[in-house]
């Protein structure tokens, strides 16, 4: 297997995720999409991590078993910060379920005027 | 093809189709059941990857925790509300096609670069993803990071209490 | 034995690193929630915030001198004589808002002491950006400096215009960070670590660091507002109750921007000749959506929202100077910028609206308030004698020196910064020379404390020193 592939796959799903962010109006299928972009990102790092082990890169690493776990150990602060992020992001969209009754972006529009 | 490349196919294909369906989707619950079967085919990916302790982590902190959490604050709202105005269709295709244009421009230029053809990911399997490394590279070379995420995680707990509580407690 | 072999592996593996500023920011938010448990006096939880900031000021001026009281090991952090001075003047800033902001915090929310244990974290988050070394230090910077903010800005709970503005702050500070982790995914693809010192030698891997670096830079240009990343800053800006905003404004931006230009001044060369061009890019949008949209405005803190923007477009041409020119307009702006936003949203948020109308006469009924806002007002414009004007004549001066094919941008800088002080100049003029039009506005009482008073006459009197003896700023750094 080409490491393009691995790429593409990663990339293909980020886009999804961008897409829906776009496109949705529910706030928290919008937050789901986000987490996506990060799961995304998670396969990039994970499979560059390989791709360094491998020493398929054509760096000179001095220790490509080190680059390797570097990529891997990044991605538990991803995790850390999106489990952070998902506390934090959940209780502001139960806030505004409790004063407005509903969690749709259409309904944020008090600000333009 | 060998049987590798057959599996990452095959999973690819499940996380692609799964992805689609996260955000095409009316009902939000479904959404969400989507989003497990995407998180359950990229774990699989990580296998293959040599990264089994990622993988298992994956499962237990995304499709564990995260994604319950998700499931339990869409059983907290009431679902007649849910139901949105689509936003026009005009504006959805304009979207779908500007991303897409972004995605096959990047992919073109990955096709491109001279660095990562040829570059294939071997089948063997190192000791990289193994619990025991990680552990150590976690503890000895990112200790001081590990212990910053610490106050991070307070900052959500703080949030989180701040945030919905509903009245002032008079202790 | 096992344990004494792990700790001759750390010691001789890695430079140690004293993290005094960071440990002490984390320590005393900590210490603020425990103590909130026993201490239910509003004025002593004051008086521990403020000795909390005063004492890591003076924890971070020890390491100046390199007296270290813990060490780790680890090369995820830098600490250079400029980081350590930088992050100094961000906490004196930090010292003069809760200063000033004690009476605004304390009618906010109900929660003082989480309250100040959240911006304690956030400063933790600003050191961390301060110091950082490494994509991942500056990743769990940037976290750490947002998370508590989006909180902060949610805390008025029952207000739908705060509801919206945390909630789109949050999504779109969410959204970006995936950009932001993209970039440093391709980073590492191409480069094998998460060091910022990039490795031109590995020009076949060019495409993927130019990527990842362009991820950064859009992620960054979104932190800091700067237009076409902006459309966030107004509406959060507005929404927002108006001390957070004070914060957002000034200290927290200026971190933001500090970790931009660190990244940023040394490995620009990656992105080519790219790289200026899309800098300008940037820079005349800020400048033509800020000052324009600003013109515009009917509420006052709206308009501040806009005008920071263009503030932001100022500050990014310090991205064209040398690695060894930066520090001097740098501080200077930190200083002169969050100096005057700090004065101007304590003021703004004892009031109880901000249109324009309210400001009628404003010079009647308060006129040592009408003073302090004024001069703010005209140090954000760079009307000589103020601080503002010094910090906006060193950024040109040094853009002049490097590069003197970048005369029109200096030009253009000019004639929007002349632009903005019309809008400026409009709130000092409704205050000074128009009358009130009805006279309900005067039934509110403001209870203004002494102390607020005598702080916004240091407040001024900074103003006006650094804008005659900006050179002592400097002379702080060089000498001391």
């Amino acid at each position: 297997m080409e490491i393009q592939y691995y790429i593409y796959l990663s990339l293909i799903l980020f886009f999804i995720g961008v897409l829906g962010v776009i496109i949705r109006r529910n706030l928290l299928i919008i937050f789901m999409c986000i987490e996506l972009m990060l799961n995304a990102v998670i396969l990039l790092l994970i499979s560059f991590s390989k791709m360094h082990a491998d020493g398929g890169s054509k760096l000179q690493l001095v220790d490509a078993s080190k680059a390797a776990s570097d990529g891997q150990v990044f991605v538990f602060f991803i995790m850390v910060v999106a489990a952070a992020e998902v506390a934090i992001g959940l209780a502001i969209i139960i806030m505004m379920y409790k004063n407005l009754h509903n969690i749709s972006s259409q309904f944020l529009n008090r600000l333009k005027n | 093809m060998t049987p590798q490349a057959i599996l990452f196919c095959i999973l690819a294909i499940i996380a692609i189709v799964a992805a689609i369906m996260v955000i095409i989707q009316k009902n939000p619950i479904k959404s969400i059941l989507w989003l497990l079967v995407v998180f359950f085919a990229l774990s699989a990916i990580y296998f293959s990857l040599n990264a089994q302790f990622l993988a298992i982590i994956n499962l237990i902190v995304y499709a564990g925790a995260i994604m319950v959490l998700f499931l339990f604050v869409l059983m907290l709202i009431n679902f007649k509300s849910l139901e949105t105005i689509q936003k026009k269709y005009r504006f959805v295709f304009y979207a779908v096609v500007i991303v897409c244009g972004v995605l096959t421009l990047l992919m073109l230029l990955i096709n491109q670069t001279q660095s990562l053809q040829k570059v294939s990911i071997l089948n063997d399997s190192n000791n990289v993803g193994l619990i025991e490394n990680l552990g150590k590279t976690l503890y000895l070379d990112y200790g001081v990071p590990f212990e910053l995420t610490s106050i991070l995680f307070l900052t959500a707990i703080i949030g989180a209490v701040l945030l919905s509580k509903i009245k002032k407690i008079e202790i | 034995m096992i344990f004494y072999n792990n700790f001759t592996y750390i010691c001789s593996k890695f430079r140690t690193q004293s993290m005094n500023a960071i440990l002490s920011t984390g320590i005393f938010g900590i210490l603020m929630l425990l103590v909130s448990l026993f201490m239910k006096n509003k004025r002593a939880t004051h008086t521990l915030a403020l000795l909390a900031v005063m004492s890591i000021g003076i924890v971070n001026y020890q390491e100046m001198y390199n007296i270290v009281y813990v060490s780790f090991p680890g090369n995820f952090f830098e600490f250079d004589r400029f980081s350590l001075y930088f992050f100094e003047i961000l906490v004196a800033l930090a010292f003069i808002y809760i200063a000033l902001n004690t009476k605004s915090l304390e009618d906010m929310n109900a929660h003082l002491a989480e309250t100040y244990s959240l911006i304690l974290f956030s400063m933790c988050g600003l050191a961390i950006l301060c110091f950082y070394n490494n994509l991942l230090s500056m990743f769990l910077g940037i976290e750490m400096l947002s998370l508590p903010l989006y909180i902060l800005a949610a805390l008025d709970k029952h207000n739908l215009n705060c509801i919206e503005a945390s909630v789109k702050y949050f999504l779109l500070g969410a959204f970006t960070t995936g950009f932001l982790l993209l970039g440093i995914a391709f980073i590492y693809g191409s480069n094998g670590s998460f060091g910022i010192s990039l490795d031109p030698m590995n020009s076949s891997y060019s495409f993927l660091i130019a990527a990842g670096l362009l991820l950064i830079f859009i992620s960054f240009a979104f932190k800091v507002s700067a237009a076409p990343f902006h459309f966030w800053a107004p509406d959060v800006y507005d929404g927002a109750p108006t001390v957070i905003t004070g914060f957002m404004a000034s200290i927290s931006k200026m971190g933001a921007l500090y970790a931009f230009i660190k990244l940023f001044l040394f490995q620009s060369k990656m992105l080519g000749p790219t790289f200026p061009i899309l800098l300008s890019f940037l820079i005349i949008a800020s400048f033509i959506f800020g000052n324009i949209t600003a013109l515009f405005q009917q509420s006052i803190k709206r308009m501040l929202a806009y005008s920071s923007i263009a503030q932001v477009g100022f500050m990014l041409l310090i991205l064209y100077l040398n690695p060894n020119q930066f520090q001097e307009p740098l501080l200077m702006y930190t200083m002169a910028y969050s100096v005057a936003n700090i004065c101007i949203f304590a003021i703004i948020s004892k009031l109880p609206n901000y249109s324009f109308q309210y400001f009628n006469g404003f010079a009647k009924r308060q006129p040592f308030l009408a003073f302090a806002l004024s001069l703010s007002l005209l140090s954000l414009a760079g009307i000589p004698l103020t601080a503002g004007f010094m910090s906006k004549f060193f950024v040109l001066k040094e853009l002049l020196l490097t590069h003197v094919n970048l005369i029109w941008l200096a030009i253009v800088a000019v004639l929007f910064s002349v632009i903005s002080i019309s809008y400026y100049l409009k709130l000092i003029q409704v205050m000074y020379f128009k009358s009130p039009e009805d006279t309900t506005t005067f039934s509110y009482q403001l209870n203004l404390s002494q102390t607020f008073k005598y702080l916004l006459l240091i407040i001024c009197i900074i103003i006006i020193y650094f804008g005659i003896f900006p050179f002592t700023l400097f002379n702080f750094y060089y000498f001391f």
